[in-house]
């Protein structure tokens, strides 16, 4: 089930708000948990008994690493919770890749290739992986007490606002709003996950959704043919979407969250305004980044080894395995490999570097590595992406195989550039203020319901008009 | 601040259910969509289809369609896209300049995106030229009546593109073949152009692509004057009696208009609908018609041309499904050697934008009528089944159950099992 489908918004989100509000307080937990339960065994009706069945597993193998006062035998029960969660997800969501790379090699030493049934990829199985791992770490470093039942953590980790994209959300950060959330139950925090909630729909259907279709046009030509200003047209565009795509779909999570008294963490902070990489990294898909940090990169050493070469050694490990957790392909690894390699950079003189020309110019430049860093992360194979590329810098003006963007593109590409750099600027940021300070006039409130009512209906027409909506971040 | 916050989260709620209820008491009546569409099935659940996933699947296309309000809000969209983007939602219907409406292989066919070779061209018309000879032996005249294209009509309007005119289009090619052949032929195509300066009322309006019914008329009129010319007879002629000046238009004058589904109209300036009778004068002849054609005869039919002028009782639409009064039939149902053979004229309806089909396939399957050689081995066919018991046996249960005669019956086989030999001969 998407958000952005007719059923969704139209018959399982209403009749959700409407129980969930009527429930009592105590029982809360089971209405949120039927309903997340049914949410996603819409999509994935085998699998959720796999989810389930393996949530409650380590609900009490964390449960055990709590209890015991043995060392060893703590960490011998959290490398099993975290091995019966990454094994899932290893299994999976990469053993697809493993085989067929696996008969590649095979292939070159003329040997049989090894006979394989694909597996199918359950969706949202990145993030919930990342979700059990942070209890499992957390209870086992003290942070925070585990959950006092089972009920609780499988609302944690099949929690529908979040679990099929998004944003990851540290257990620390929402153990306590687990149990009880009715300080944050107010009817301004409700409104305010509404406008949340539908400022998301409008930027995946209104921005993403047509910018979409004219990359997936772009991206079917024959890259060797292409035109350099068509293939600029469509990576910025491309760039875009995954943007308003990803952070959309952040935006509907965080506003249903709050709907329902959870503060669920910041995921995107105007990242095309970034300075440079290491900057982006703090702005784009900032639960990702910041759980990378506290779970992969700290505990390799994070910014206190002894050598540059052991923390270049570092940053390129987390972002390889980044790459890698985006999907199941070489391209991804490469596009890992490729942040990896600017953050090493801004570490040796980039930054320095790009602090000494300026704010403008440096926006630019990191939002053009971003850009060639779209290209590998588009593109199906790397050499694809080499060719890609080439179009991009090898001027090449081809006017008939130039297709005349039409007016609504145009519309939506100048709008989208507006959004995405409006922060750049003092006066940006003041309407960026005003439309997420949540605390407005009687006239302002009035006028912000009347923009947010106008928006939810153009979003509601276009899903009714367009149907189908799949969100890009279903592959992982 | 806290009543009007409680106000707004109930209104939006309130917004959020009032499809659903709509759905279900359907309490407002809301004016359907226009056009074609294939529905979704209902979905049905059972195990085998949770957990394949089907019933999810079917579940969201099927809710999609049915909601409550989705037509006004397919409306809203529709207008909004149409009005700021020109854009349509309608299947191939595209905008030109001034908000006149084409379909794209009108466009196509301007541009000769869909040109055919013309060998291929000449060969068809030379087909249709042997079917023509034959059938005129027999006392029956075929006329190809061109239907003009909005996009050559219309071509100052067409939406902006990167495609350039080019010297020949199949429309060019058959006309040229028609004249090097002898085919009889009336080109409206060329003759709206030449009209359409000088004419009090559209012959194409705005957000049709079929001909006006202004137009229809002037078309109905020459189709009498040509017949007359062909058959030597006199035929009752067509008298406008009056022209009603409209700013509505009729349903076929806003065909592409309808299918914007929009809540505003696009004004198409004013129209005329001709008040029609015919000459009812008992010398003159109403000959026996057939008419093979595609969308272009609804309006014409209008006219009443058809009925008052000819004596037609089939029309086949696209050679493919025959339409009788009210009644349709697969034309597989049809003695399509007897329909033709008891006609004076067949008269053929295709536009210039599909002129390389201009026959409809009528010439191939028609040719194994008279092709002699082909006759013969129906004949013998015929023989080797009647001297058969059993076959013909069969053969009568399935002329029984069919509730045609046995000879037909028989025919039909026969003709069956020389085409599978003459398949099996060419593909070894």
């Amino acid at each position: 089930m998407v958000f952005s489908s007719s059923l969704f918004l139209l018959f399982f989100l209403p009749v959700f708000l409407i129980l969930y509000y009527l429930t009592p307080v105590k029982l809360k937990n089971w209405t949120l948990l039927l309903f997340s339960v049914l949410f996603y065994s819409w999509g994935a009706p085998v699998f959720v008994f796999v989810v389930i069945g393996t949530t409650i597993l380590d609900f009490y193998l964390v449960k055990e690493i709590h209890k015991t006062t043995v060392e060893k035998r703590k960490l011998l029960l959290m490398t099993i919770s975290i091995t019966i969660s990454v094994g899932l997800l290893a299994y999976f969501k990469y053993v697809n890749f493993f085989i067929e790379n696996f008969n590649a090699l095979l292939k070159i030493i003329n040997v049989t290739e090894v006979k394989w049934t694909r597996v199918v990829l359950p969706i949202g199985i990145s993030f919930f992986t990342f979700q059990k791992i942070t209890y499992s770490i957390d209870v086992y470093r003290k942070v925070h007490t585990p959950l006092k039942n089972v009920r609780e953590y499988l609302v944690y980790i099949l929690l529908f606002p979040q679990m099929i994209a998004g944003p990851i959300i540290r257990f620390n950060q929402i153990a306590d709003q687990l149990e009880d959330r009715r300080l944050n139950e107010t009817i301004e925090n409700k409104v305010n996950g509404l406008f949340r909630f539908i400022l998301g729909l409008s930027k995946k259907v209104l921005l993403a959704n047509t910018l979409g279709a004219e990359v997936d046009s772009i991206f079917s030509m024959n890259y060797s043919e292409l035109d350099t200003i068509t293939a600029w047209i469509g990576i910025i565009a491309y760039s875009f979407q995954i943007y308003f795509d990803f952070s959309g779909y952040s935006d509907m999570a965080i506003g249903i969250g709050r709907m329902i008294g959870f503060k669920f963490p910041e995921n995107f902070e105007s990242p095309y305004i970034s300075k440079n990489i290491s900057e982006f990294w703090r702005r784009w898909h900032i639960t990702l980044g910041q759980w990378m940090k506290d779970y992969l990169y700290i505990p390799l050493g994070g910014n206190r080894v002894t050598s540059n070469y052991r923390l270049y050694f570092n940053l390129s490990l987390v972002f390889l395995i980044s790459g890698f957790w985006h999907g199941a392909s070489w391209n991804f690894i490469i596009w890992g490999a490729f942040h990896g390699l600017f953050l090493i950079l801004d570490r040796i003189f980039l930054i320095k570097s790009l602090n000494k020309i300026g704010q403008f110019p440096s926006v630019l430049i990191t939002y053009i590595v971003v850009l060639f860093g779209w290209v590998i992360f588009r593109t199906e194979t790397f050499g694809d992406a080499l060719t890609y590329t080439k179009a991009m810098l090898l001027i090449k003006i081809n006017p008939i195989s130039f297709n005349t963007p039409d007016i609504k593109f145009i519309s939506v590409m100048i709008l989208s550039t507006i959004f995405s750099f409006l922060a750049f600027f003092k006066s940006g940021n003041n309407i960026l203020n005003f439309f997420f300070n949540y605390s407005y006039s009687k006239k302002n409130y009035i006028m912000l319901t009347g923009i947010y009512a106008g928006l939810l209906i153009l979003s509601i027409s276009s899903i009714l008009s367009s149907g189908f909506n799949p969100f890009i971040y279903f592959r992982f | 601040m806290k009543k009007l916050s409680y106000l707004i989260f109930l209104s939006f709620l309130l917004t959020l259910c009032a499809p659903a209820v709509q759905q279900k008491f359907n309490s407002f009546a809301i004016a359907p969509l226009n056009g074609s569409f294939i529905n979704a099935e209902k979905p049905q659940l059972n195990k085998t289809s949770w957990f394949s996933g089907t019933f999810q699947n079917q579940t969201d296309k099927w809710l999609n369609e049915n909601v409550g309000f989705r037509n006004l809000f397919i409306r809203l969209y529709n207008e909004i896209e149409f009005r700021l983007f020109s854009n349509t939602n309608a299947k191939d219907i595209l905008v030109g300049k001034e908000n006149y409406l084409f379909e794209q292989r009108y466009i196509d066919s301007y541009f000769g995106v869909d040109i055919e070779d013309v060998e291929s061209l000449n060969k068809k018309v030379l087909r249709t030229k042997f079917i023509k000879d034959t059938l005129e032996t027999m006392g029956v005249k075929m006329l190809f009546v061109i239907a003009p294209s909005k996009a050559d009509y219309f071509q100052e309007k067409l939406p902006e593109t990167n495609l350039l005119k080019p010297d020949i289009t199949n429309y060019d090619r058959i006309i040229e073949l028609f004249n090097e052949h002898d085919i009889d032929y009336i080109d409206f195509n060329n003759f709206f152009i030449q009209k359409k300066h000088s004419e009090q009322f559209p012959l194409f309006t705005k957000c049709g692509i079929h001909w006006s019914d202004y137009g229809a008329t002037l078309v109905a009129d020459s189709i009498i004057k040509k017949a007359e010319y062909l058959l030597h007879v006199n035929l009752p002629n067509l008298i406008v009696t009056n022209i009603n000046k409209k700013n509505l238009p009729s349903y076929v004058d806003y065909d592409l208009g309808h299918l914007l589904n929009i809540f505003t109209t696009i004004d198409q300036g004013e129209l005329g609908y001709p008040d029609i009778k015919f000459e009812s004068d008992t010398n003159l002849t109403k000959p026996n018609a057939l008419i093979i054609g595609d969308s272009f005869y609804w309006n014409l039919e209008n006219t009443g041309v058809f009925h008052n002028s000819f004596n037609c009782n089939n029309f086949l639409y696209y050679l493919n499904t025959a339409y009788n009064n009210d009644q349709k039939n697969s034309i597989t149902r049809l003695n399509l050697k007897q329909e033709i053979e008891n006609k004076n004229i067949i008269i053929f309806i295709v536009t210039a934008a599909g002129v390389q089909d201009f026959d409809f396939g009528f010439a191939d399957k028609v040719y194994p009528f008279y092709d002699k050689a082909y006759q013969k081995k129906i004949e013998q066919m015929i023989t080797k089944i009647s001297n058969d018991k059993n076959w013909l046996k069969s053969i009568e249960e399935k002329a029984s159950q069919q509730g045609i005669s046995t000879a037909e019956m028989l025919r039909l086989d026969a003709e069956y099992m020389v085409k599978q030999s003459t398949k099996q001969t060419s593909n070894n």
